[in-house]
């Protein structure tokens, strides 16, 4: 299986992300469950200090962050993903994603690194997920 | 004749004097809810006044021989906890709407230039991009800016 230790630096791109992760996923772990989202979509991993709440009709959204000179939103990954847990205490170590409504951040647990899928089989108990 | 803020920019160096250029500023009032701040634009503002029982209770507050109802934000922006013996009403007046909004504290008068307030990312896609006119930034983070006639809507 092809499972890089994921750490901040290793898939961040402006640090220099490895070029053949093309049609790689990103595995991270919600609430002791393994999820995973497109590679090419994951612009950043990163620590989310500082937050503020704007509350949503569809409480998808949390609210919006100041990062790295831009407005990025958050997006409430238990709701999202369907795990019942509540948000902790800031920092959060959050996933960047491109979607479809720009750029934002999920807060995660963990973030475990690249993965090639071969199929089903080949990612065993991670569901694939769109965050966009 | 609106305020105006010198603001130099860093793509300006070099050129010491054509390099400093001109933006209108913006006042803001920040209030606390919940412990959370929120900007209303300055020229929305009348008044401010200290929420007496009876304002809260009459819904209504007569200011300058003109009505205005009271509206709570804690309940507009889900606020939690306790909210303070001491409130305040704040008198605005928006395009359609005039009202008296409960707020915990004013915590600050910002004047930002016209660039540092910023729209509200497309992934707010339901009321709250009535309720928010955008984002407005403060040091290292940003303060929701509040549309009167949205809010009360």
């Amino acid at each position: 299986m092809s499972v890089e230790t994921g750490t901040d630096t290793a898939l961040d791109p402006r640090r220099g992300r490895p070029a053949d992760h093309g049609d790689d996923v990103v595995v991270f772990t919600v609430g002791g469950r393994r999820f995973a989202v497109a590679g090419a979509r994951v612009s950043e991993v990163a620590r989310v200090e500082v937050f503020t709440p704007l509350p949503s009709d569809d409480g998808a959204v949390l609210g919006v962050s100041w990062h790295g000179g831009r407005v990025v939103s958050v997006l409430d990954p238990w709701r999202r993903l369907g795990v019942s847990r509540s948000i902790g205490a800031l920092p959060w170590l959050c996933l960047f994603v491109r979607g479809r409504t720009g750029e934002v951040a999920v807060p995660v647990d963990a973030v475990l690194g690249f993965e090639r899928p071969r199929g089903p089989a080949a990612i065993d108990a991670v569901r694939i997920v769109d965050l966009g | 004749m609106s305020p105006r803020l010198r603001v130099r920019h860093a793509s300006d160096r070099g050129s010491a004097r054509a390099g400093v250029r001109t933006l209108p500023a913006r006042g803001h009032v920040i209030v606390g809810v919940g412990g959370l701040e929120y900007a209303f634009d300055a020229r929305r503002v009348r008044h401010l006044l200290p929420a007496s029982t009876a304002d809260l209770a009459n819904g209504e507050v007569r200011f300058l021989g003109r009505s205005y109802p009271v509206r709570d934000l804690r309940g507009v922006l889900r606020a939690v906890g306790p909210a303070p013996l001491r409130r305040f009403l704040l008198i605005v007046e928006g395009e359609r709407q005039h009202v008296a909004f409960v707020v915990d504290a004013v915590t600050a008068l910002l004047r930002v230039d016209a660039g540092a307030v910023l729209p509200l990312p497309a992934a707010f896609v339901g009321r709250e991009r009535r309720r928010f006119a955008g984002l407005v930034r403060r040091q290292d983070r940003v303060v929701p800016l509040l549309d009167v006639d949205g809010v009360v809507e």
